[in-house]
């Protein structure tokens, strides 16, 4: 049984999946998990008060930023999961997907998205003849998952860029000096149906962070990143 | 440096796969500038074996998935290449020794990204001697269609035909991959449709040759033409643009099959028949006079046409019995639609 630390931001003024996806998560049999959530209640009057939700916060701030400060007891866990709100789970998805990070010995993770999601890297989507693939890239969301191993590599996340864009071309660099291997679980994978990628940050210096944060590390190029290392049917 | 990966996706074909890949070992382009990606469909025979054993002798690389369909098979060869152009194989195609230089070349000519190249096809002298591969690939054209390309020519997306075209690596895994809906036929066409929306377009090079060696069957062509016309109704469903709905056949099948179903049985039957009478005639080294042979392409061509009708109208019929749960799949699939940015990551 592994300890897992769930982090999550909601968008409280908005449609969300986060009520459901708290439940399906602290469904698993397998794993004790702790939640913490924090609603973004920008515009307020939002619903904030949803179960494991640990702070709400009134003012924009970015994802990564508010993950930091929920992390600083990391170490006392076996697994960091950390979440968006707008995911639809399989059932049983959190017991299935640790028992094939596991076996793929995988040290960063995530669940491919169902076909028919929003996809932001086609490397992402499902690929329906496998159960998982070593990949030299995992996306900074909807779903990150990352083993203690990777904890002193990846964490506290890189302050440079806190909405976390360029940061999964960062991760398979700083992953492969340290011997850690990534992929992606394609035998569980999540829907991202309810809003488009970037849909709620334009006012954010997103790009402008990312490319500072890209300009001063080593990184892969995208289609560098883009690679399948190794097949698990 | 890799100039290039060839995709082999294959499927239950270790009688064939020794001497495919026997053509790859041939290969004019030294061995440093390119790989192998073979992509084992879900093989239940020798297929593991035969491409383990070929990995001492070429740079070869096999990924395996379940059965899950070209579609989805050859968008594991792109992810798992590693070389700027890829080029997609049949495992019934043997290749010429200048085809992986052929195709480097035509990239190096014509370098915009968005810049495909097709290659040529021809059949084996044993193959090409059966009426029936004569006619697909000679008069009816069903199979491959070369008779009025030009060497050099510009085409559009509708001759961005799997099995013997090559792009550019970062054109698909940027701005669109193959739809794994489609498990045989059309995934091609689609995603040459999608990228079409971005300037996309075909040199055709038939210096890029192979020589298919697999002869096709009569029932095998009527199989394949049925699960052509259900791929084609998926890709006027999923692109519902009059220019697709008229490449796709989709009102004239659908009425050809309302006027002929309850014959068509009966009509295979008896142009299965013909099928064999000239199969035996040619064997025998006494080909069909002129006027039984337009007779026969006549009866090849229905055929093929009625199966691709049924086809299509069962895939529609499938629909409406489904409560249209493939419509609203299809619909909801959003597949390559949104252009995106490339390197771009965005949280939700």
């Amino acid at each position: 049984m592994a300890r897992v630390l769930v982090c999550g931001v909601y968008l409280a003024d908005r449609e969300n999946l986060a009520g459901s996806e708290m439940a399906e998560l602290g469904a698993s049999r397998h794993h004790r998990v702790t939640q913490r959530w924090i609603a973004l209640d920008i515009n307020g009057g939002g619903i904030c008060d949803l179960p494991h939700t640990v702070a709400t916060i009134k003012v924009q701030t970015p994802k990564f930023t508010l993950v930091n400060g929920l992390i600083e007891d990391v170490q006392d866990f076996d697994r960091l999961i950390v979440c968006d709100d707008d995911v639809q789970f399989p059932a049983r998805f959190l017991d299935d997907f640790l028992a094939l990070v596991v076996e793929f010995s995988f040290a960063i993770a995530q669940p491919a998205r169902t076909p028919d999601s929003y996809i932001d890297h086609f490397i992402t989507t499902q690929m329906p003849g496998l159960r998982g693939r070593q990949t030299r890239f995992v996306e900074i969301g909807p779903v990150t998952c990352i083993d203690r191993s990777a904890y002193p590599v990846l964490l506290p996340f890189d302050r440079r860029s806190p909405m976390g864009w360029g940061l999964d071309f960062v991760w398979p660099v700083l992953a492969e000096r340290a011997g850690l291997r990534m992929g992606i679980v394609d035998a569980t994978p999540i829907g991202h149906c309810l809003r488009m990628a970037k849909a709620n940050y334009r006012d954010l210096p997103v790009e402008q962070q990312m490319k500072v944060l890209l300009d001063e590390s080593p990184s892969l190029m995208p289609l560098e990143a883009y690679t399948i290392v190794e097949a698990y049917a | 440096m890799l100039e290039i990966s060839a995709i082999l996706t294959t499927r239950n074909r270790a009688s064939l796969l020794p001497i495919v890949l026997e053509g790859l070992k041939r290969q004019c382009l030294p061995s440093e500038y390119f790989e192998i990606v073979a992509i084992d469909d879900g093989s239940s025979d020798e297929t593991a074996v035969i491409l383990d054993r070929a990995r001492a002798e070429l740079p070869l690389r096999v990924l395996r998935q379940n059965h899950a369909g070209l579609a989805a098979a050859k968008n594991l060869g792109i992810f798992g290449s590693r070389a700027p152009i890829v080029v997609f194989l049949d495992d019934d195609d043997v290749a010429d020794p200048r085809l992986l230089r052929a195709h480097v070349l035509a990239h190096k000519k014509y370098p915009e990204p968005e810049v495909a190249v097709l290659g040529y096809t021809e059949l084996a002298p044993e193959v090409g001697k059966v009426p029936l591969m004569r006619h697909v690939t000679q008069v009816g054209c069903q199979l491959f269609s070369y008779g009025w390309i030009k060497p050099g020519m510009t085409l559009d997306y509708t001759c961005f035909w799997g099995g013997r075209s090559s792009c550019k690596r970062g054109l698909l895994v940027e701005h669109g991959i193959f739809n794994p809906v489609f498990g045989f036929g059309c995934e091609d066409i689609e995603l040459g449709w999608r990228l079409a929306q971005s300037r996309f377009r075909v040199i055709y090079e038939p210096a890029a040759m192979a020589t298919m060696i697999r002869t096709l069957g009569f029932k095998d062509f009527c199989g394949r033409s049925e699960r052509q016309g259900r791929s084609q109704w998926r890709l006027a469903q999923l692109h519902p643009a009059p220019a697709v709905r008229k490449y796709c056949e989709i009102d004239e099948g659908l009425a050809l099959w309302a006027d002929n179903m309850g014959r068509f049985l009966e009509f295979l039957v008896w142009a299965e028949k013909l099928d064999r009478l000239a199969n035996v005639r040619e064997a025998a080294g006494r080909p069909l006079d002129a006027r039984s042979q337009e007779t026969l392409d006549q009866v090849y061509r229905t055929a093929f046409k009625l199966s691709r009708a049924k086809g299509i109208a069962q895939a529609a019929h499938d629909q409406v019995d489904d409560g249209n749960a493939e419509h609203g799949m299809l619909e909801r699939c959003r597949f390559g639609y949104e252009r995106r940015r490339p390197g771009a990551s965005v949280p939700s």
